[in-house]
């Protein structure tokens, strides 16, 4: 009878004790990385702030620490000196190839197929392929669409960017691959310069999201015969990757539906960068040209993959969502599919 | 006769009319000319005196109810553009004050975990935020219209203090608009351009004259909008100097500047800092006399963000008389005796 009574006390307090552990291990807050160009201060963190409130509701408490260089983001993520991180897809690669390769060259044309690729992944059929141990995808933002700025309105077919100073982020390999691809020729540069290089001349073509044209002044690179080429080059993301051990067993997934709930919000927002653009500055790409930038753009994405810089799941969905959208495209029946 | 009282009746018509005219042209002269009054009375007068008194909450009130008829002034041949810069911006600081206070109820439920209150919270700080950009960037634009095509491009050729003063009371418009718009999810549409036009109209101005804020300005521009920076420049030393400078003429605006720079880094040391040296040189540094409004709205702005410290950290904003410490202060312990010692 001692025995079952000490037993029973034991179990008891052995309870009481891994009660007040989780009690404790889900009070202590969680560290976030924040990258944003303006810091604390700018609309990344400031839509963290918001993450953040959402992340009460699933039982993690988030401390965000703001970050101007994702470089450095990513090492301290890396370092173990945060437990969740938020900055783009780019960046997000080396952590998961599958979610880093949403920002495949050319591989989403519209918002709307952004969306769809976003749904299919956020599901709960899909949680496998957020984790790659021990970090997992926690959050994917739209960042708006990347186009092509060229100062000379004359290139707007593939095989005119030939022998074009074009600039890259030497942070991130799948440009370098592009641009030798289609036989221009590379500039290194980082967020620092890329635009500043645009505006001065040191280079022919530089790429961004809409919202740079106004903040950066790229308009005085455009003058005078310069435009934006009217073809999504990247879809851009702002992603969130999580130690997955430091946090509550389903965050992820009550996560990943936050995000895509706020998608609409943020492409309105992205949207209202791009509409500060004046119509004449876009370049329209004939049909035929169209189709050589897609070839172009798939041949590369093949190749890159090949490399081991894109996940062949992720161009694969991508081309299915593409081809499920438009039968008709050349690549739905050609023999090397993505 | 009746020719005779025909001449009077147009005798006295005449005379009416000219009457009539002569009061109409008066009173056009007086009305046109009273708007320029008004203007030069408030630019030169008013508002110097008010950068005497330090009561900012009433600076805030009277700018939040002038500011709308200000612009009715150009309709009586006066040009209220420089007035307008100085009252939005105030009328501006007034919606940001607001914005702060909810982000303060943001901290709190959080602390409490009350996860609706916080969103509510959020919601109605981005609805201030978007108010302070709107009024902010009306300063700007007026600074726009009081100097065409000028800023970011050229320099104007200052006559008076008075036209620097408004130039920069605008440059910082266009500077905080686009900030506080970025934080409300961008729904007042300023040109994200603007920023980098401030950058360079800040340097129209005398760095030294002006207590470091042009210097500030740049700096803050240097590192928020990389590829702007000229090259082999350390903004935040830059900043530094500009601190120094306006330190040194009793001026403690610029430590405004620094804080919400350093802020933005995530530098927390570095604010606490900052906020500690402007209260310990509040006695061995006075104020300008001329200046108290300004001042008293640094010291207002920085305690603003020290309640967003402490209410970080304990749930509360700075204690009355706290400003300048924080919750994590070392103790100085006072001399005790182990009272067993004597038991």
């Amino acid at each position: 009878m001692i025995l079952y009574k000490n037993s029973t006390s034991r179990l008891f307090i052995a309870f009481l004790l891994m009660t007040v552990g989780i009690t404790v291990a889900q009070a202590v807050p969680r560290k976030m990385c924040v990258f944003d160009l303006l810091g604390a201060n700018g609309p990344f963190f400031s839509q963290m702030k918001d993450y953040k409130t959402a992340a009460l509701a699933w039982g993690a408490e988030l401390e965000l620490k703001p970050y101007t260089s994702e470089r450095v983001a990513a090492e301290d993520f890396k370092a173990g000196l945060c437990d969740a991180v938020s900055f783009t897809g780019i960046r997000a690669r080396q952590f998961n190839s599958f979610t880093g390769s949403l920002d495949a060259i050319g591989a989403i044309p519209t918002y709307d197929h952004l969306k769809s690729v976003i749904t299919s992944i956020s599901g709960e059929k899909a949680a496998g392929l957020m984790f790659s141990d021990p970090y997992e995808v926690v959050a994917i933002f739209p960042a708006g669409a990347g186009y092509m700025f060229v100062n000379d309105r004359t290139i707007d077919t593939v095989g005119e960017l030939a022998g074009k100073r074009i600039a890259i982020l030497d942070s991130d390999p799948a440009q370098v691959e592009m641009v030798n691809f289609i036989g221009g020729s590379p500039v290194g540069t980082s967020l620092a310069n890329m635009y500043s290089k645009f505006n001065n001349g040191s280079v022919d073509v530089t790429y961004g999201p809409a919202i740079v044209y106004e903040a950066m002044e790229l308009y005085k690179g455009l003058e005078p015969n310069g435009g934006i080429i009217n073809f999504s080059l990247v879809q851009l993301t702002l992603q969130i990757l999580i130690r997955k051990a430091d946090f509550p067993e389903g965050y992820g997934q009550k996560s990943r539906e936050f995000a895509l709930s706020q998608f609409d919000s943020r492409v309105e927002l992205v949207n209202k960068y791009a509409s500060t653009i004046p119509a004449k500055m876009w370049i329209s790409i004939p049909e035929t040209d169209t189709i050589g930038y897609l070839e172009v753009f798939r041949q590369s994405r093949i190749r890159l993959r090949d490399k081991g810089i894109y996940n062949g799941k992720m161009l694969k969905l991508m081309r299915m969502l593409r081809c499920k959208k438009d039968p008709q495209q050349s690549e739905c029946t050609a023999a090397d599919k993505e | 006769m009746k020719i005779k009282a025909r001449r009077k009746l147009y005798h006295w018509l005449m005379w009416l009319i000219l009457t009539l005219f002569l009061l109409y042209a008066t009173a056009m002269l007086v009305i046109n000319n009273s708007g320029k009054l008004l203007v030069d009375f408030i630019e030169e007068q008013a508002v110097p005196y008010v950068l005497k008194t330090d009561d900012v909450a009433m600076g805030c009130v009277m700018a939040e109810a002038l500011s709308l008829s200000i612009p009715s002034l150009a309709q009586i041949n006066a040009s209220p553009y420089k007035l307008a810069v100085i009252f939005e911006f105030l009328s501006g600081s007034c919606a940001e004050f607001k914005a702060r206070e909810e982000e303060l109820r943001y901290i709190r439920a959080l602390h409490v975990k009350n996860v609706t209150e916080a969103q509510d919270a959020r919601i109605l700080q981005k609805r201030y935020l978007n108010i302070a950009a709107q009024r902010q960037f009306k300063g700007y634009l007026n600074l726009e219209l009081a100097y065409p095509g000028m800023p970011g491009n050229t320099c104007p050729q200052f006559t008076s203090w008075n036209d620097e003063f408004y130039w920069l009371v605008g440059l910082m418009d266009g500077l905080l608009a686009v900030l506080n718009d970025l934080a409300s999810e961008g729904s007042a549409k300023v040109p994200l351009d603007i920023s980098l036009k401030v950058g360079r109209g800040a340097g129209c101005l005398n760095n030294t004259q002006w207590w470091g804020i042009p210097s500030a300005i740049q700096a803050a521009i240097w590192v928020s909008f990389p590829g702007n920076k000229p090259e082999g420049i350390d903004p935040l030393i830059v900043l530094d100097q500009a601190m120094q400078t306006g330190l040194q003429q009793g001026m403690r605006i610029v430590q405004v500047i620094a804080a919400k720079i350093y802020i933005g880094l995530g530098d927390v040391d570095r604010v606490k800092a900052i906020i500690r040296e402007n209260v310990a040189t509040k006695n061995s540094l006075p104020a300008d006399l001329n200046f108290l409004f300004l001042d008293k709205m640094a010291t207002l702005q920085l305690q603003a963000i020290s309640d967003s410290m402490w209410t970080e950290a304990t749930g509360k904003r700075t204690p009355i008389g706290g400003l300048g410490t924080f919750w994590d202060d070392p103790d100085n312990k006072t001399d005790t005796v182990d009272i067993f010692d004597i038991l």
